[in-house]
């Protein structure tokens, strides 16, 4: 009586409805969901490839303004405009009569003015940019299976 | 029931054929050859844009690190040519014209190019440069003006490096200019170093498409052996010391004898570089001297030769000491006139000294003296002499454009030809050539080759590179032996002759308190007629101070008014030089500095 019963509970019209409508609004929730996750994903990508370009631009013209400050700095320090502000200052240049000679022990000199060392080319490879930024998901997957693969014989 | 129906498949019908109607529209879009060539002009328009890599050009820097050359910002002022209407093509050609100076009708010309953006079509053309070497103010006033004028949208700017030179005619003829590529002196020599290759490419303006960036490394720099104080106090003594004495060019090289680093090296003219090319090629003009179209020198020093005179007797002195021809103390009857190879020699003063000891020769330069001293040392050992001091060849030095001249001597006897007018060399020769006539070198190979004399008989390659900043780290340069042309003790004889032909003769070249060597040379100038009467070439070689030699100096100045005399023009020059060399190099008194080294 009671295998009746729950056979005829099971096949009610209104159980099987719900439970396609169910599958069905689960397909839906899962489309929408992976939809949105698509948007997402595409649009942050969308996003971070726009603020590469930016960054590029800006490191570019970093390069540029940075090249020209240490000039215009070097315009401001020229010889002519230093020995110019020297006179107006009042200086004249030193003749030997004016000039005191002292032994200073361990006096290593006049140094140089440090040179500005760009990174080497060696550095600049390591910034090389990996695969994972430029395959498609099929494209991981393929290269992943093949890799696997063969590590397997 | 029924009526409903009807409404519903109705509906739906209207449905299904509105989706069908989208559908037929999409195909016919996609398959359409018209919409296929706007989508394809208008998908590389969006997509695609060309783009230039710009290597950043390798500073140039003196031994202490001042900048000499680099690079300055400046922006290119054009428009995009899409958006240039009827409507604001006046005011644009109005804007810029006012803005840059442009004369309208070629601002309207860059303006009025045919807009093409396919990049593989030969006429391709999206953007027309019209002012090139825009300052950052006229940038800032088109942005100003385009927030109150929409029709001046279409302008718009790109920042690009333009080669400065800070101190504008400062070592001129040492460092070159750049223009498009390198030319003379450093720029031109090292121009494989300071840049590197450019590139461009199409660039994806597609946000999804990640593209590798070239990395376009900069180009190395290079740290010159130039002391820029000392190339700044030369210069301004040269130029002085030519106005005062009418020549017509002049030329001073400072070299460390021990290193052949070049401390200064200035010569007339010297162009301001911060301008174009064609401007600085103008302050070089081409003179018609003696028939022939000569274009100026960019770089005396290296690029100049000519015949240097008395200072030559040095080697002449050195091949008759080192060979055991002469000793210092050796005595030679001067009778002021010698017969050699059908040529008749005299003195410079025709006169006739008497009895004069090797030193008494070269204080008195006596061009008898040093024909005899060659005969001396015979002809073979003297011309093998001359070839170990290297006066038949370029110093290479590593600045663009050295010159040489054809040395006549046994080995190379018919260099122009075996045409029986060209210059050959005979036995005769030997008398010229023992006091500097008839042959014809450049200032940079008489100072190389002399500075051997005071480095212990070491010749050593003259150079202008102390390092070059590549790859994130300084390679320096190492100085080398070229050659050994005589011995050490050699050596110091011939500089303790010269101090004293100096002392003795009370030279207007002395300093105080310092010991130098050094020797005039006063010599006529060839033409195609013979020596020209009344001009001169007046030069100088000194070096100290003279028990340990910290710097060689040589001076050329061409066709003096003043005297033609090197002994009056330009032996007060080196001295005046010396003076200002010993404050800016640290160089104490000889007293002082004896008494320093007995201190430690």
């Amino acid at each position: 009586m009671n295998k009746r019963y729950t056979q005829a509970h099971q096949q009610n019209p209104w159980r099987l409805q719900i439970q396609r409508f169910g599958l069905v609004l689960l397909l839906l929730v899962v489309l929408v969901l992976s939809f949105f996750m698509n948007l997402n994903f595409t649009a942050r990508a969308a996003q971070a490839g726009v603020q590469v370009r930016l960054l590029e631009a800006e490191r570019e013209s970093l390069i540029r303004s940075i090249s020209a400050n240490s000039t215009n700095l070097a315009l401001l320090t020229s010889a002519t405009t230093m020995q110019n502000r020297a006179k107006e200052l009042g200086f004249v240049p030193a003749t030997r009569a004016d000039i005191e000679y002292l032994y200073i022990p361990n006096y290593i000199g006049k140094q140089p003015e440090p040179v500005t060392i760009p990174r080497s080319v060696a550095d600049q490879e390591n910034f090389r940019m990996v695969p994972a930024f430029t395959q498609s998901i099929w494209d991981w997957l393929y290269q992943g299976t093949f890799i696997m693969l063969d590590k397997e014989g | 029931m029924r009526r409903e129906k009807m409404r519903f498949y109705f509906v739906g019908i209207a449905i299904i054929l509105f989706s069908i109607t989208i559908v037929f529209r999409l195909v016919q879009i996609q398959t359409d050859p018209v919409f296929q060539e706007i989508s394809e002009k208008v998908g590389n328009q969006a997509t695609y844009k060309p783009k230039a890599f710009e290597a950043v050009r390798g500073n140039i820097y003196d031994r202490w690190g001042n900048l000499l050359a680099g690079n300055n910002e400046v922006y290119e002022i054009g428009v995009t040519l899409n958006q240039i209407t009827e409507s604001n093509k006046n005011e644009i050609i109005n804007f810029i014209s006012s803005l840059t100076g442009l004369n309208r009708d070629y601002v309207r010309t860059r303006i009025e190019i045919p807009y093409q953006p396919d990049p593989l079509k030969e006429n391709y053309a999206v953007f027309s440069t019209i002012y090139r070497n825009a300052t950052e103010k006229m940038v800032e006033e088109i942005s100003m003006a385009q927030e109150t004028n929409r029709a001046l949208y279409p302008i718009t700017w790109n920042g690009r490096l333009e080669r400065t030179y800070p101190d504008h005619r400062l070592g001129a003829n040492v460092l070159g200019f750049y223009s498009s590529g390198g030319f003379f002196g450093v720029e031109g020599f090292y121009d494989n170093i300071l840049s590197t290759i450019e590139s461009s490419t199409f660039i994806s303006m597609n946000p999804y498409d990640v593209m590798e960036i070239p990395e376009i490394p900069h180009g190395a720099s290079v740290i010159l052996t130039i002391d820029r104080e000392i190339q700044a106090r030369m210069e301004e003594i040269l130029d002085r010391s030519i106005k005062n004495s009418g020549s017509s060019s002049g030329t001073v090289i400072v070299m460390d004898p021990e290193t052949g680093e070049i401390l200064a090296m200035a010569t007339t003219p010297r162009a301001n570089l911060n301008q174009p090319s064609e401007q600085i090629l103008a302050e070089y003009p081409t003179l018609n001297v003696d028939g022939y179209d000569i274009p100026t020198p960019f770089n005396r020093a290296i690029m100049q030769t000519y015949e240097p005179g008395s200072v030559f007797k040095v080697f002449t002195l050195a091949a008759a000491l080192d060979s055991g021809a002469v000793t210092p103390e050796t005595e030679f009857l001067d009778t002021g006139v010698v017969n050699i190879g059908g040529m008749t020699i005299y003195n410079w003063d025709y006169g006739a000294w008497g009895y004069q000891d090797m030193t008494g020769c070269m204080q008195h330069s006596l061009n008898v003296c040093l024909v005899w001293m060659a005969q001396q040392t015979t002809t073979k050992t003297f011309y093998e002499y001359l070839s170990a001091f290297n006066i038949d060849r370029k110093t290479n030095i590593d600045m663009e454009g050295e010159a040489s001249f054809p040395f006549l001597s046994p080995s190379n006897p018919t260099p122009f030809g075996s045409d029986p007018n060209a210059p050959r060399w005979y036995e005769g020769m030997i008398g010229p050539h023992s006091f500097g006539q008839g042959v014809s070198v450049t200032p940079i190979r008489m100072i190389t080759s002399i500075a051997a004399i005071a480095n212990d008989g070491r010749m050593m390659a003259p150079h202008i590179q102390k390092a070059v900043v590549q790859d994130g780290r300084i390679r320096y340069y190492n100085p080398k032996i070229v050659s050994t042309p005589i011995k050490p003790e050699t050596a110091h004889t011939i500089t303790e002759m010269l101090a004293v032909s100096l002392e003795k003769e009370a030279s207007d070249a002395l300093v105080e308190g310092y010991r130098l060597a050094g020797k005039t040379g006063t010599a006529e100038i060839p033409s195609r007629q013979g020596y020209v009467a009344g001009q001169t070439n007046a030069s100088f070689v000194g070096w100290g101070p003279v028990d340990d030699p910290k710097f060689i100096v040589y001076i050329w100045l061409e066709k003096p008014q003043s005297s033609i005399w090197s002994s009056v023009v330009v032996s007060p020059v080196f001295s005046e030089i010396v003076e200002n060399l010993v404050i800016l190099m640290d160089i104490p008194p000889d007293k002082i500095r004896m008494e320093m080294a007995s201190s430690q």
